[in-house]
């Protein structure tokens, strides 16, 4: 089983999503806030588009049985410090947690690492993330919950339709008798 | 919102950067005016002409998922040009598979299809009961045979079933349809003008469905009630079954009683009868325009058009192979 920064995010915000979006049932090339955050990572610093920086890195876990992975845009390997594109017009808890995960992949591999920098575009800002103690024991203990979530056999059930109101899922989920 | 072409005239596609250029050819081969066309408004192209292209065109429009569908000169559909399946679930596939092979899980898909075709047939006939036509009987016989879907034993049972809902279903044409009679329901070849119109719309459907099909994790060639993979893309059957009263029957019977089509738009051929080329065009405009119509979904309590509402179908399909909610059809209110 492989875990990404993108199950991370979605065991954040809803489960059934995680869940499905794992199954491979995706529905984020629906989704035109999906695709405007792809061109902003995309387009927003011209100058850095060095492929070299990008990074790919894993971690398999004691048994084997589940393994991180992470695909890191801009890895700033002189200075330890890993970068990350945000669309978002407003700073995000899943943004912090997103770097953190890199952080600590890439700290277990035995990489140095400094700090990581989550960058607004739009808001003209950068938020700087560390990784703590209390933040890698946060991380180990979501990765867990995070199995057993996708070792279900049932999809998880859905939240209020109050959270689902721009999800990429929504029609999927919500879609009943006429 | 991306859109259907139909290209009707003869001439060349081709990518020019990135989009399609179309530039038409007349019978003595000059050259027209080149049309270009964005390819992130195209959701589909439909191809009634004589075309020309090359493969960089393909590969464009593989890229995009773009689909073609082509039709011969007697407005069969011959194929399509699929491209490349980009939205792979192993977990749905073994579940579509799963349902497919137990006769028990396959029964409760297929009666739940035939069950939504039944009520948007009949609700197509209360409708012009509503406006004065007199189709009581037929009403009469569909309301005799729906009852027997939920004891069918088998599939060929469900299918003699469905068959005579639908012939029940079509005696009353001749009743709706004010200038044109319809007779039997006759196909390869349709005989009149209104089996015509029939065999034409339903493929029209087909398309509609297996470029919705195609937009989802669900594989097109695993059905419940026609055989998988004897014809075509058997879910794409399948589904077009709930919609055929509501997006072709519809069409037909307006572009019929608005004399939007005439007697002379129809050609008769050696024992068949063929829609003229300025008929396809006045169909396929109304059919489009149905497509486009919008109504407000009560669950989701937001616009969705016809187009749209196939893909919600599909969707409440997938929920039901994952076992996540029992499906029910789409059944039409209005």
């Amino acid at each position: 089983m492989n875990i990404n920064a993108t199950l991370l995010n979605y065991y954040q915000l809803c489960h059934r999503k995680m869940w499905l979006h794992y199954h491979a049932i995706r529905m984020e090339h629906t989704s035109e806030v999906v695709y405007e955050g792809k061109l902003i990572g995309e387009e927003s610093y011209p100058f850095r588009a060095d492929k070299n920086e990008e990074l790919e890195i894993s971690l398999p876990l004691e048994n084997e049985k589940v393994v991180l992975t992470a695909k890191i845009d801009f890895f700033d390997a002189k200075r330890g410090i890993v970068h990350e594109t945000k669309k978002s017009a407003a700073k995000e808890w899943a943004h912090v947690a997103q770097l953190q995960f890199y952080l600590y992949l890439l700290q277990k591999n035995g990489v140095e690492v400094s700090h990581g920098v989550i960058e607004y575009p739009k808001l003209r800002q950068t938020e700087r993330v560390i990784l703590g103690e209390a933040d890698v024991l946060r991380i180990e203990a979501s990765i867990e919950k995070i199995r057993e979530v996708l070792e279900q056999e049932q999809c998880p059930l859905k939240l209020p339709i109050s959270k689902c109101k721009t999800c990429s899922y929504f029609e999927f989920c919500w879609v009943g008798d006429e | 919102m991306k859109k259907s072409y139909y290209l009707f005239n003869p001439g060349r596609l081709s990518r020019k950067d990135n989009t399609l250029c179309f530039v038409p050819v007349d019978e003595d081969g000059n050259e027209g005016q080149p049309r270009y066309i964005p390819i992130e408004g195209v959701d589909n192209l439909y191809c009634f002409g004589s075309l020309d292209a090359n493969s960089a065109m393909y590969n464009f429009l593989g890229k995009n998922h773009v689909s073609v569908h082509f039709f011969d000169y007697y407005e069969h559909y011959t194929g399509s040009f699929m491209a490349k399946e980009y939205l792979l679930a192993g977990k749905m596939q073994v579940e579509q598979t799963r349902h497919y092979l137990s006769d028990k899980k396959r029964m409760v898909v297929a009666k739940t299809l035939v069950e939504g075709a039944a009520f948007n047939m009949s609700k197509n006939l209360k409708y012009y009961q509503g406006r004065g036509k007199d189709v009581a009987k037929q009403l009469g016989q569909i309301d005799s045979f729906t009852p027997l879907i939920a004891n069918a034993g088998g599939i060929s049972e469900l299918m003699g079933i469905e068959g005579n809902i639908r012939q029940a279903y079509y005696g009353a044409f001749g009743e709706i349809i004010n200038d044109f009679d319809m007779g039997n329901r006759s196909k390869q070849p349709p005989q009149n003008e209104v089996n015509a119109l029939i065999s034409f719309g339903n493929m029209m459907c087909y398309t509609v469905c297996l470029d919705q099909i195609y937009h989802t994790q669900l594989n097109p060639t695993i059905s419940f009630l026609h055989e998988p993979g004897a014809r075509r893309y058997s879910l794409a059957l399948d589904l077009s079954e709930i919609f055929k009263p509501m997006l072709v029957d519809r069409t037909i019977f307006t572009v019929l009683n608005k004399k939007q089509l005439q007697a002379s738009d129809f050609r008769q051929d050696i024992n068949r009868c063929v829609l003229k080329e300025g008929a396809k065009k006045v169909f396929v405009q109304a059919f489009e325009e149905r497509l486009k119509e919008t109504f407000k979904h009560r669950s989701l309590g937001r616009s969705v058009s016809y187009k749209h509402l196939v893909k919600l179908e599909c969707y409440k399909l997938q929920k039901h192979l994952l076992g996540m909610e029992v499906y029910k059809p789409f059944k039409m209110m209005w």
